[in-house]
C-alpha cells in the first residue's frame, strides 16, 4: 500500500456505533437541532447501521476511501465522500464543521457482507496519481 | 375502472424510466485510456474539463481545492430513485454506474481523478 494510506477496520466503527448516542460524533454534529421525531429515531436499535446515519472524518484530506478484505476490495462511491450526497443538504442546520469536510466520510455499515476486521484504506489527496495498468 | 387507470400510469412512468438516464453520456463513453489521455494531473485545467466533458456537480473545500463529479446511470430518469415504492424496483434493476472524479488544486490544475463502475447495490463491475 503507498505510504499516504491510513486505515481502520469495519469492526471498529461498528463497535463505535454501539455506544450511546451522546458519545457519536453523529450525537455530536446534529445536536443543534433535536426534534420529537430525532427521539424516536434514536429508540431504533439499528439507526447506527444505516450508511448516512454518522459521518467519520479522517485524518487527512482523503480522495477516496476503500473496502478491504483478504482479496475483496471495494472504492466506495463519492456519494460516501465529502457529504457529497442530498443526505447533508440540512447539515448547515447543525453544527455541521464545513473546515473538515475534505475528510469526512460514510461507511456502508448496512452491509453486513464485510466482516468485522475489514480494513478501512484511505486514499489521501496528497497521495499522487496511481500510475494507468499497462 | 380506477384500479386499471393506476396500473397504465405506473406503467408509464416505469417506461419513461426505462427509457431514460442520468447524467452525461460522454462520461459513460470515456475509457481508462482516454481518460489517460484526457485527465493529466498537473497540465489538465479546469477549462479543458468542461470543454471535454462539461460542468459536473462542484465541492469546494476550505483548502480552495474543489472536487467535480459525473455521473452517468443508464435505464433511469434523474429523480426516480427517490420515489417511494418505484425506488424499490430501481434497486432490484440496479444498473451500472459510471462515475469520474476529479480533484483540482488551488490553481484550477487537475490533481487526481478516478473513474470506476459499479452497481449501488453491488460489488464494483470491471472497467471496459
Amino acid at each position: 500500500m503507498p505510504g499516504g494510506q491510513r486505515r481502520g477496520t469495519a469492526g471498529a466503527c461498528r463497535r463505535h456505533a454501539g455506544r450511546p448516542a451522546e458519545q457519536q460524533v453523529h450525537g455530536n454534529l446534529q445536536r443543534g437541532l433535536r426534534t420529537p421525531v430525532s427521539a424516536i429515531m434514536d429508540a431504533s436499535d439499528e439507526l447506527c447501521l444505516l450508511d448516512d446515519a454518522e459521518v467519520r472524518f479522517a485524518e487527512r484530506p482523503i480522495f477516496g476511501v476503500a473496502l478491504v478484505s483478504g482479496a475483496r476490495r471495494r472504492t466506495l462511491p463519492y456519494s460516501y465522500l465529502h457529504g457529497s450526497t442530498g443526505a447533508m443538504a440540512l447539515a448547515g442546520l447543525f453544527d455541521w464543521p464545513y473546515a473538515p469536510r475534505d475528510r469526512a466520510y460514510f461507511l456502508p455499515l448496512e452491509d453486513r457482507s464485510w466482516p468485522d476486521d475489514t480494513q478501512v484504506v484511505f486514499d489521501a489527496m496528497d497521495d499522487p496519481q496511481p500510475e494507468p495498468a499497462p | 375502472m380506477r384500479r386499471a387507470r393506476a396500473v397504465a400510469i405506473a406503467a408509464c412512468a416505469l417506461a419513461a424510466a426505462g427509457c431514460s438516464a442520468v447524467g452525461d453520456r460522454r462520461v459513460a463513453q470515456l475509457d481508462t485510456a482516454q481518460a489517460d489521455r484526457l485527465l493529466v494531473p498537473g497540465r489538465t485545467t479546469r477549462d479543458d474539463v468542461r470543454q471535454a466533458l462539461g460542468d459536473g456537480a462542484v465541492i469546494r473545500f476550505q483548502s480552495r481545492m474543489e472536487t467535480w463529479h459525473y455521473v452517468y446511470r443508464e435505464g433511469l430518469a434523474a429523480g426516480w430513485d427517490a420515489v417511494p415504492y418505484l425506488n424499490l424496483i430501481v434497486a432490484r434493476i440496479d444498473p451500472p454506474t459510471r462515475e469520474l472524479v476529479l480533484l483540482f488544486d488551488t490553481a484550477g490544475v487537475l490533481k487526481r481523478w478516478s473513474l470506476q463502475t459499479y452497481r449501488l447495490h453491488h460489488a464494483a463491475v470491471a472497467p471496459p
